[in-house]
């Protein structure tokens, strides 16, 4: 009785969650529905013996893209209550299509073609989660893991090109070059005379620093 | 009390739920008793902003530079790296070289990946 | 270890989440950030079916590919929100409607 209570309230938490985003009107607001939908998701899937995936569901969605998102709203200055909301033509027909997909994935999904009541647990003891995920996720399905690292380079490679403007306004250190600096390059010898400056016109070098704006 | 044992006993992650539950339901009592039971006398000068007697000059909402948001996109892919490591790490011993070598390869992607983002200046401050 | 669970009720909840996500981006269409968070509902209601399915027919092929899914949610956003940053710096607005360049 009690996980069967337990996935309930998860469950609850989940939907609950779910209708904090799709309602709110205040992006942080919508945030904060996130966070209790993907907890509630890493309670379940802990419930369903995925303990793995529940704690990476945590790492991954609490830790990286949760902060993510909020950077990007911090990013840019959001007005967000001034969206135009005008026309609402499309809301019924849209609002109807999702309905009858809801209804014909619920009828689908209890009295469909699945034969949902047959249940096969595990027998005997079985090795820890993390385990047997790791047992066949680099033997069975190591082609799809090298597709998954190359989506990621994909990421890595469009976000920086997408988002990194160097700032040529900024001076950088380069270390290799302070240390590669000889003595012929940096240094000049001179003998000045009494009263008539080195004589080497550092003036002409000289420019001034652009003015901070 | 016996067959509470064999309730209990098979999910170990039960008494995070328990702690998690004791705690939310602590935090929200604290929060409730004082909001029910204080006296709420509002005034205009008691729910303005204080900031060191002046008015706010203007709204708390700054926007953040974008160099941010790279920087946390480049934490977001190396975390799921890490994640990946995870479970290699528990049976490095049991999927042989063929195991290592897929990861080696993946690691080597990323790490191509890695590379360009150094020579591009992304890790860079400024 | 359930007592009147079965996989119906675990493909309802999942079913139920799919559809608030669409819903969401039905009811958010102007505004990408929004639809974005939708998105990642409709992502998670695919894990939960598949963590479900894993569960029920004592298969881990289901948690592996849930992983995956992981993986690509989260590439997705980077790219995603990448693109929503830059056409903030460039249209002044995270209005759908606003991309509307190509239009002929």
């Amino acid at each position: 009785m009690l996980p069967d209570l337990i996935f309930a309230l998860f469950a609850t938490g989940i939907l609950v969650g779910a209708g904090l985003i799709i309602a709110a009107r205040n992006p942080m607001l919508g945030m904060l529905g996130m966070l209790v939908t993907f907890i509630n998701a890493a309670g379940l899937f802990i419930l369903f013996g995925a303990e793995f995936l529940g704690l990476l569901l945590i790492m991954v969605y609490l830790g990286a893209i949760a902060v993510m998102f909020l950077f990007v709203l911090m990013t840019i200055d959001l007005e967000f209550f001034k969206l135009r909301e005008k026309p609402k033509a499309y809301l019924p027909l849209g609002l109807l299509t999702v309905a009858v997909l809801a209804g014909e994935f619920i009828l689908a999904a209890n009295y469909g073609l699945f034969s949902t009541n047959v249940t096969m647990l595990p027998t005997g003891e079985q090795p820890q989660n993390i385990i047997q995920i790791g047992n066949v996720l680099f033997t069975t399905y190591v082609l799809p893991f090298q597709l998954s690292g190359l989506v990621l380079l994909t990421a890595m490679v469009g976000a920086i090109v997408l988002t990194h403007r160097p700032r040529s306004d900024v001076k950088r250190q380069s270390i290799t070059k302070q240390v590669l600096r000889t003595k012929e390059e940096g240094l000049t010898m001179t003998k000045p005379k009494l009263g008539h400056g080195t004589g080497t016109n550092v003036a002409k070098h000289w420019k001034p620093k652009s003015v901070a704006k | 009390m016996e067959a509470i044992s064999q309730l209990i006993v098979p999910n170990p992650y039960l008494a995070i739920l328990l702690f998690v539950a004791v705690s939310v339901g602590l935090a929200a009592a604290l929060q409730a008793v004082p909001f029910l039971t204080h006296p709420m006398r509002r005034s205009k000068e008691k729910i303005s902003a204080y900031e060191s007697g002046f008015e706010a000059f203007d709204t708390a909402r700054r926007t953040f530079d974008v160099r941010f948001y790279l920087v946390a996109i480049l934490f977001i892919i190396f975390d799921l790296e890490v994640a990946f490591l995870f479970p290699w790490a528990m049976v490095l011993q049991d999927i042989s070289w063929f195991g290592f070598g897929s990861m080696m390869l993946f690691l080597t992607v990323l790490t191509i990946g890695f590379v360009y983002e150094w020579r591009q200046g992304a890790l860079e401050w400024e | 270890m359930f007592y009147t669970l079965t996989l119906s009720h675990v493909l309802t909840l999942s079913a139920l989440l799919f559809t608030m996500g669409m819903a969401g981006i039905v009811l958010n269409r102007r505004n990408i950030i929004a639809i974005l968070m939708c998105l990642e509902l409709v992502l998670l209601s695919v894990s939960i079916n598949l963590v479900g399915t894993s569960y029920f027919r004592a298969d881990i092929t289901g948690q592996i590919f849930s992983m995956f899914i992981l993986t690509v949610a989260a590439a997705e956003l980077a790219i995603g929100l990448a693109i929503v940053t830059l056409f903030f710096r460039n249209r002044g607005t995270i209005e759908i409607d606003a991309a509307d360049l190509m239009k002929g």
